[in-house]
């Protein structure tokens, strides 16, 4: 690695790679450092929803208009991260009736196209959805993948010539004077740090941005504020389903490919890495969804995460549902005198480009750069294309992953982790959540990558772990089923717990 | 219709159960909402492989381990049985399985290290035919993948044994050309395999690769009715040895084990009514009299019985169903022991998962008992099998030794009517 860029970019969330992207079609030398992998943090824990702008018209009619016009955008430059499902918002017979009529007024002023449909006929059409509808309307939203649409980004940028460091800590930086001069990294695996020096930092580290600034001293009022989400074994509905009425908990289902993702929930903490549900925030979740999904608890879920968002309160105002989801730039050059650095705070995953946009702007008139974002007029790709269907063996059925995707996922990667390879292309995501498809893509990587057996046995049961993590707070139902299924075939079966630290000597 | 021995679950624990009663001349039928856990179980019948589950030792003295278990721990299903009893179901499926075609071997003296489709070596004390084959013992080596199926990887199995056991074991990947237009599991795979073209395509196959006088590990695979024959041809036309290993779900060890089984059993007079779960249950004074069964349209069906068997296979089976607060047992509502937390903080850890200690609390008798006071709830039911509090199959490798002893007590106490005065 050159040990020196222009910019380096902090966080490998949708805000960070979107910034990369847009340094880089300007022409723009930048290295990307994020410390876990591509869209660990909140860009993959969240909901997944493309908004049209819809849930915001009421109370946020800019933020409305930002998305309404990024959600074309994003359906335009990203289709591959994007299931354009369409959405609905309903009100049903228990709902504040005059809420609605505020609600068009504003989804007109925004310019988002609302189309009515009859209880009758969205019954039909979604007949998972509780008989008690008076209205229906039908908007733009869709589903958005936040891993393919991180990864997407900075592929595109690397193409150009950006550099990604992931598993890199930002652990400091180097000033002289007043001025930001380098950044110091540390490798997750090795431990080995390093120093990059560079013109310029972008701190878009998220719900972290706290914590980063203050590496460089600067205060940054960050209110971390955790959601919950749960996720339910097959498409509720076909669209993208709301609750029509002021934004509040468990209001919002997202289909995404063979599964649904439901939520949320909206609590302060003061830990960016508090991503556990508990089974009280779940069942509380739960009670809140059948207001729309009657059904609801008879349903299969098959895991409960948490994501926090990074509010931020310019003037320490309004917290959780009150604060502002509207995005800032934070230039410490005008606030504190500090040269070199600014933060990427708040915001929306749906907004990710503008909020790039409005930091390469900000930045490249330092590097004497004054080309224009476009962003908006490129495509993307994800690494990782979706199968074709030609091809009709898969190693995971449930996703529909081939053995060619799995080779893609890990192209040009010394280290990987199962959950990497999740990401890219949505192995063990499905229902089955990695019961049978993990003993498989850990044998064979084993055999195409060449790993110790010590590796391939860890590569596996680490994955395992992890899926455990998020099944463990709704072992209820089928959930605690499936869960002594899988005990069965890892210990019962497989006897894998046993594997690497049993004593033989019979 | 009156029988005098009402099996509901059609398990491991429920045939061993109606094998019991059987025995003893009496009336039986078997009801069961579906199939059992043997459709996905290995088809191995573990007795004990880790005592405590703490311990990185395998057992080797199944018997010798048990009487320290029964003596510790009152709360495990084999002390409420005790191990003469246990003794007498091992003789009793071990007659059986002959009787049935499909011999099992071992005993409860020694556990035998079998590879498993990580090519870890997992303690089982029963298992079938395979007599004689030791991983331990033999010489040279080979596993066989066959590239059709989707779940079983030689390199990965060679590589583990060849650390474990301290010698070379090759790998080697054989293609059959049966290209159906999807990845094959084993159960798909073992159909094919009951076509002639395709055993001689397998031996050809391994003939040009060289396997004689050696041991040939190969996923269990070989037919679902012949494999005894598709073993014996390859062993002498190859010179070697053949080993089947255990694959992930559906299994087709368990599925052979759970068809010979059933089949026996009906040869024996036992009756059979599977698909239909039990929705009703008739209890005055302590007794069960009767139990319904819902059939296709709706309607109910009447079994009566002087005594009953409730092996309906736990959490998995469906036997016992959990809410998030709470755990209930489907057919009876007996009480059921529970723990505050349903999890533990890691999957692969090596204490015992309180989901799985959860259960239905007996007495000696297997009759089921209030939780508090210890008394028993009903006293012609005899419960059986993974239904049963006190015990995590997975971790201390006892799965289907449990529900075949457990099974067999619980038969042999119904076919006594019901009267425990033993
Ligand atoms: C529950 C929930 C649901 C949501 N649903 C939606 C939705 O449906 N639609 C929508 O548009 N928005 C949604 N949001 C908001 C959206 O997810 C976030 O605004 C967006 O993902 C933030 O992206 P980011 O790149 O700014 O932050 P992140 O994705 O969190 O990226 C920041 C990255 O910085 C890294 N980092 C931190 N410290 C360091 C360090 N020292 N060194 C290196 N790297 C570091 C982190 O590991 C992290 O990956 C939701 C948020 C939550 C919490
Ligand atoms: C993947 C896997 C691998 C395993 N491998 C091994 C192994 O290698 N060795 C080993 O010893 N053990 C193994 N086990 C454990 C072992 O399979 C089980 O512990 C054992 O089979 C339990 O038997 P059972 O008869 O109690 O229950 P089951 O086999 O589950 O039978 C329960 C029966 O009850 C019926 N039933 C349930 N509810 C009702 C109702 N309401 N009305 C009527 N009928 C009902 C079901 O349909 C079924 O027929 C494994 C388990 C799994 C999951």
């Amino acid at each position: 690695m050159t040990n020196k860029v222009q910019v380096v970019v902090i966080g490998g969330g949708a805000t960070g790679t979107g910034i990369l992207r847009d340094l880089a079609l300007r022409g723009i030398d930048c290295l990307l450092v994020e410390q876990n992998d591509l869209a660990t943090g909140t860009s993959g824990r969240f909901h997944g929803l493309l908004h049209s702008g819809a849930r915001y018209v009421v109370k946020d009619l800019h933020s409305a208009v930002e998305c309404i016009q990024e959600n074309k955008i994003i359906k335009e430059i990203a289709p591959d991260c994007v299931e354009d499902t369409g959405g609905m918002f309903i009100a049903t017979k228990n709902d504040d009736l005059s809420y609605v009529d505020k609600w068009l007024e504003g989804c007109q002023r925004a310019g988002i196209n609302t189309q009515e449909v009859s209880p009758r006929e969205i019954l039909r059409e979604e007949p998972a959805l509780t008989p008690d509808i008076v209205k229906a309307y039908l908007v733009p939203d869709a589903a958005v993948d936040g891993f393919t649409l991180a990864a997407a980004n900075a592929l595109a940028a690397v193409k150009l010539g950006a550099q990604v460091k992931t598993y890199t800590k930002v652990i400091g930086f180097k000033k002289e004077k007043n001025k930001i001069c380098g950044v110091y990294l540390k490798d997750k695996y090795t431990g080995q740090e390093d120093l990059v020096s560079c013109d310029y930092v972008i701190n878009a580290s998220g719900a972290w941005a706290g914590q980063i600034a203050a590496l460089a001293g600067q205060v940054i009022n960050i209110t971390p504020d955790k959601g919950v989400l749960v996720i339910f074994n097959h498409r509720i509905t076909n669209r993208v389903l709301n609750h029509l009425r002021p934004p509040g908990d468990g209001d919002i289902f997202v289909p995404h490919g063979s599964v649904t993702v439901f939520g949320t929930t909206s609590k302060m903490t003061d830990n960016p890495e508090d991503n556990e549900a508990s089974r009280e925030e779940v069942l509380a979740l739960l009670d809140e969804g059948t207001h729309l999904i009657p059904e609801l608890k008879d349903i299969r879920l098959i895991r409960a995460f948490a994501g926090v968002r990074p509010l931020y309160q310019p003037d320490g105002g309004e917290v959780g549902r009150e604060a502002t989801r509207d995005f800032s730039i934070i230039d410490h050059q005008a606030l504190t005198g500090l040269e070199g650095m600014i933060s990427v705070v708040g915001g929306k995953l749906t907004t990710y480009r503008l909020m790039a946009k409005a930091a390469v702007d900000k930045v490249a008139p330092f590097l004497g750069n004054d080309k224009p974002c476009i962003t908006h007029k490129e495509r993307i790709y994800a690494p990782v294309p979706k199968n074709t269907g030609k091809d009709a063996h898969y190693l995971c059925q449930c996703e529909r992953v081939t053995k060619k995707m799995l080779d893609q996922a890990v192209q040009n990667k010394e280290r990987f982790s199962l959950s990497d390879v999740r990401r890219l292309t949505r192995l063990g995501m499905g229902p089955c959540q990695g019961t049978f498809c993990t003993f498989r893509a850990g044998a064979y990587y084993h055999e195409t990558r060449g790993l110790s057996p010590e590796a391939a046995n860890k590569l596996l049961k680490d994955h395992i772990e992890e899926r455990w993590k998020g099944s463990k707070a709704i072992l209820w139902g089928q959930q605690a089923q499936e869960a002594q299924l899988t005990r069965g075939i890892y210990l019962g079966l497989l006897n894998l717990e046993r594997l690497d630290s049993d004593s033989h000597e019979i | 219709m009156k029988y005098d021995v009402v099996v509901i679950g059609a398990g491991l624990a429920g045939f061993s159960s109606a094998l019991a009663a059987v025995e003893l001349g009496k009336k039986v039928i078997v009801v069961a909402k579906g199939l059992g856990n043997l459709y996905s179980s290995s088809g191995y019948i573990d007795f004990l492989g880790y005592y405590p589950t703490t311990t990185s030792w395998p057992v080797t003295n199944p018997l010798q381990a048990l009487e320290g278990l029964v003596s510790e721990n009152p709360e495990h299903p084999y002390a409420k049985v005790g191990k003469e009893s246990i003794i007498r179901s091992v003789n009793a499926f071990l007659k059986a399985s002959g009787e049935m075609g499909l011999s099992y071997a071992g005993s409860l003296d020694s556990n035998l290290l079998m590879p498993t489709a990580a090519g870890a070596l997992s303690p089982t004390s029963l298992y079938p035919g395979a007599n004689g084959k030791d991983v331990k013992k033999a010489r040279e080596m080979v596993v066989v993948g066959i590239k059709e199926l989707i779940d079983f990887y030689p390199l990965i199995v060679a590589q583990n044994l060849e650390r474990q056991l301290g010698k070379k074991v090759e790998a080697l990947w054989v293609e059959l050309g049966l290209d159906l237009g999807r990845e094959l599991n084993s159960y798909d795979l073992a159909l094919t395999l009951e076509q002639e073209k395709n055993v001689i395509g397998l031996i050809n196959k391994l003939k040009s690769w060289g396997v004689k006088d050696k041991l040939v590990l190969i996923p269990a695979v070989l037919g679902i009715k012949d494999w005894q024959q598709v073993i014996n041809r390859l062993e002498s036309q190859l010179e070697c040895q053949v080993m089947e290993i255990p694959t992930l779900p559906p299994s087709v060890m368990g599925y052979r084990l759970a068809q010979s089984f059933m089949h026996y059993l009906k040869k024996k007079g036992v009756e059979f009514i599977i698909g239909h779960p039990v929705v009703h249950v008739d209890c005055r004074a302590g007794r069960c009299r009767e139990i319904a069964i819902e059939t296709a349209a709706h309607r109910l069906k009447k079994i009566a019985g002087e005594a009953f068997c409730l092996a309906t296979g736990g959490i998995l089976g469906e036997g016992l169903q959990v809410f998030p607060k709470g755990i209930r047992e489907v057919v009876f509502n007996l009480p059921v022991k529970t723990a505050e937390t349903h999890s533990l903080e890691d999957f692969f850890s090596l204490e015992e998962q309180p989901l799985a200690l959860a259960g239905v609390m007996t007495n000696e008798f297997l009759q089921p008992v209030d939780v508090e006071t210890g008394e028993a709830a009903l006293t012609n039911v005899f419960v059986a099998g993974a239904t049963l509090a006190g015990y995590d199959p997975f971790l201390e490798k006892s799965g289907n030794g449990v529900a075949l002893a457990t099974g067999y007590r619980a038969g042999q106490l119904a076919a006594g009517g019901g009267k425990v005065n033993e």
